[in-house]
């Protein structure tokens, strides 16, 4: 093994077996994904941070349902994002006790106002992302895998445990819905929606 | 694209919460399910890491919605423990005795493996595929070992009986004899997960098998010599168990108890409280809270602090933290960007005025003063640095500190000595390939043998430093662990042990030299860990030494 090169599949495989350092070094290997996509849907950072942290305690408690996908875990983690902003309440109540340990955020009058210009500084942009979080799990997860974060069909197939041809015409399905949440000229594939769908921290 | 960055002290907090909680975990019995999914999936399973073959067996659901927590149902205290404690094996108290001290326990090095070892123990359990198991070490030679509580809810997959069950066997570690077993069963009142663990209580001699969360769980005070059971330490009601429960440590027996609010018994809010576990009706102290209120550390130590949080009302994100003097139940609140932790014999307080800026790190008593502070750089990462001991009364996983906290930032090492803030040394780390590669240490810890300070990652590699000057005392790398392994420290042995079912075999390194000292053949789910000093391999509920 290349000493040099990260292995994820081999640190997930650690973590798994309860090497705590190896989930650690994962956390950092995707904190930022997860966060950047947590901030896309919640655009308030501290919570993002929050639904970052609850991403991970669930990666721990369901270890051995997490899938890896070409050696990564990041599409489990990005489609339990979603499913933990939807759920934002009863995912927090899990964990309240431990994100009551995390230190209190710092308030920041002006971040809130930077993150609003980054996703909903244009036009429509806030109709989109209003009409993102009123799509179904599935849909979200879907766009999420394959329009967001840009995975092969292949990839979200195997991440959601669906045949390909499925993930294809969820696809599908999610475009056209979302198309018509936010109107006929809002097709989520096109790049300027896609850029406003891509708001979060990467 | 937004500007927004992690706030680099919650996540350094997030990253350590992580951490604890997988050092916190009890395992899981996991024989049973692991032969199943072999039979279904065989090759798959190496090829796809296991995960996707496990998909095959239609148990496990990615990403299934999760139900709602139900309703705690009525409790039916059951706790059935066997009625005597009867010594199973021939204890050797004369020569080794049983007493629980502060001392830690240092591993003794296994440094050729016995062909056949000396003893073995089968732990008693049921078998079911959602029995945790593990253990805590008690003295030199002596551990105590936990099979049970099991898996409920959504993780205890095809283990579906409603009663619970638990065993606790002390093994002398030396001679392999079993000192006491006792089993407990009960009806299950929590809706998932399980918690029921044992608190060790100082160095009393005794100790309490809790059950957070649980009204019907075993709550009790037992003799560690003896199994006996001393008394039933019932904190709160069945409508409102406690939800923690903290030993106070040292030569005191009593806990540090949270309790969540119960207007029917006359408690309208939230309590900490300390008490004599075995007069729980009669606390030390006790203080209220509003809603919620809950410590953050598993254990006290010296100084008599203990970090603790609360919600008094309103939202779920309002949220307020402090220290709690233990002696007297002061509370000190604490501003809202900082956090307390425990060192060996320390409490610290870290906090970030500016989430860009350095890092404020205290040494503070127990009214919250100040007794020293330093400032840290900006992105500093920092821990204790750990002995390679054990803690007597901890989990196996859990080693005992140094009182040394280690900080990298800026390619650089700072060793501070949390007892009164002293900077020791700075290092560079422009020789330390990890930490130019951008990657934190995942660990550090105090050699004596070479009186050397380690930074270790995870996947192997290492970074040493004279513990009195910094300089430079490379130690070779041991092979990287492989996806299967991980490495287990010993006084002077590394030892890359099995962790999964995949790997094949495990080894022992010189530390000094990186020579391999030997291979031994491994099995499914086989674990390796120091237990009361004794290099241990745990095959499912059968245990035997290594050496």
């Amino acid at each position: 093994m290349d000493r040099d090169e990260f292995d994820e599949a081999a640190a997930w495989s650690a973590a798994r077996g309860g090497d705590g350092p190896a989930f650690a070094s994962l956390f950092d290997l995707h904190r930022d994904r997860v966060f950047g996509h947590a901030l896309r849907l919640l655009r308030e950072p501290h919570d993002a941070e929050d639904v970052t942290a609850v991403v991970f305690l669930e990666a721990w408690r369901k270890r051995e349902a997490v899938r890896v996908v070409d050696g990564s875990i990041i599409g489990w983690l990005l489609v339990t994002t979603n499913y933990t902003v939807r759920n934002h309440t009863r995912s927090r109540r899990r964990y309240r006790a431990a994100l009551g340990r995390l230190p209190q955020p710092v308030p920041q009058d002006d971040h809130a106002p930077r993150v609003d210009a980054a996703i909903d500084g244009e036009g429509r942009t806030r109709v989109v992302r209003e009409a993102f979080a009123r799509l179904s799990q599935r849909d979200q997860d879907v766009i999420t895998l394959c329009v967001l974060e840009e995975l092969s069909t292949a990839q979200a197939a195997e991440a959601l445990g669906v045949p390909e041809g499925t993930v294809k015409s969820r696809l599908s399905r999610a475009k056209q819905r979302l198309a018509a949440l936010t109107g006929p000229a809002a097709a989520p594939d096109s790049d300027t929606d896609q850029a406003i769908l891509e708001g979060g921290a990467r | 694209m937004s500007t927004a960055e992690f706030d680099p002290t919650r996540s350094a907090a997030i990253r350590q919460l992580l951490l604890d909680t997988v050092a916190e975990a009890p395992r899981k019995e996991r024989r049973t399910r692991f032969a199943i999914i072999g039979a279904l999936t065989g090759g798959a399973l190496a090829l796809a890491g296991g995960t996707a073959a496990l998909a095959l067996t239609g148990v496990l659901h990615f990403g299934a919605p999760e139900q709602p927590p139900a309703p705690l149902p009525t409790p039916t205290p059951t706790v059935t423990p066997t009625p005597t404690p009867t010594p199973t094996g021939t204890p050797t108290r004369d020569a080794h005795p049983l007493q629980v001290t502060s001392a830690p326990i240092r591993p003794h090095d296994v440094t050729s493996v016995a062909t056949s070892p000396s003893w073995s123990v089968d732990l008693p359990g049921t078998g079911e595929t959602c029995e945790q198991r593990t253990a805590y070490n008690i003295a030199e030679g002596y551990a105590l070992f936990q099979v049970g509580s099991k898996l409920i809810g959504d993780r205890a997959g095809d283990c579906t009986l409603p009663d619970d069950y638990i065993s606790l066997t002390m093994v002398d570690t030396d001679s392999g004899s079993t000192v006491w077993t006792r089993e407990w069963r009960w009806e299950s009142d929590v809706p998932s997960g399980t918690s029921t663990q044992v608190r060790v209580l100082g160095t009393t001699g005794r100790a309490m098998l809790v059950s957070p969360r649980s009204a019907s769980g075993p709550h009790e005070v037992f003799d560690l010599a003896t199994g006996a059971d001393i008394a039933t330490a019932e904190f709160g009601t069945t409508a409102a168990p406690a939800s923690e429960i903290v030993p106070v440590g040292g030569d005191s027996g009593d806990v540090i108890v949270a309790l969540p609010p119960d207007s029917a018994a006359g408690f309208p809010e939230a309590r900490l409280l300390r008490a004599d576990p075995t007069d729980a009706s009669h606390p030390v102290w006790s203080r209220t809270f509003g809603q919620e209120v809950w410590l953050g550390a598993t254990r006290s130590n010296s100084t008599g602090v203990l970090p603790v949080g609360w919600r008094a009302g309103g939202s779920t994100y309002s949220y307020s933290q402090g220290i709690v003097d233990v002696e007297t139940g002061d509370v000190v609140p604490q501003s809202a960007y900082e956090a307390v932790w425990l060192t060996e014999n320390a409490a610290l307080r870290s906090s970030t005025p500016d989430p860009k800026g350095t890092v404020q790190l205290s040494g503070v008593d127990r009214a919250g003063n100040a007794l020293w502070t330093d400032v840290l750089p900006a992105g500093s990462n920092f821990r204790e640095i750990s002995s390679l001991s054990a803690r007597p009364g901890g989990h196996i996983r859990t080693s005992a500190g140094t009182d040394l906290v280690a900080s990298t930032s800026g390619g650089s090492l700072l060793v501070i000595d949390a007892t009164d803030g002293r900077q020791r040394w700075v290092a560079a780390l422009d020789h330390c390939a990890p930490a130019t590669a951008g990657l934190t240490f995942s660990d550090a810890f105090f050699e004596p043998e070479r009186n050397a300070i380690v930074l270790a990652w995870w996947d192997g590699r290492t970074c040493a430093f004279d513990a009195d000057s910094g300089a430079r005392a490379p130690i070779p790398d041991i092979p990287s662990p492989d996806a299967g392994s991980s490495v287990l420290r010993g006084w002077s042995v590394d030892y890359v042990g099995p962790v999964r079912s995949a790997r094949a075999s495990g080894s022992a390194y010189d530390r000094a030299t990186g020579r391999e000292l030997w291979q031994t053949e491994t099995q499914e789910q086989e674990l390796w860990y120091f237990a009361g000093g004794v290099l241990i391999r745990e095959r499912g509920r059968h245990i035997e030494p290594l050496g």
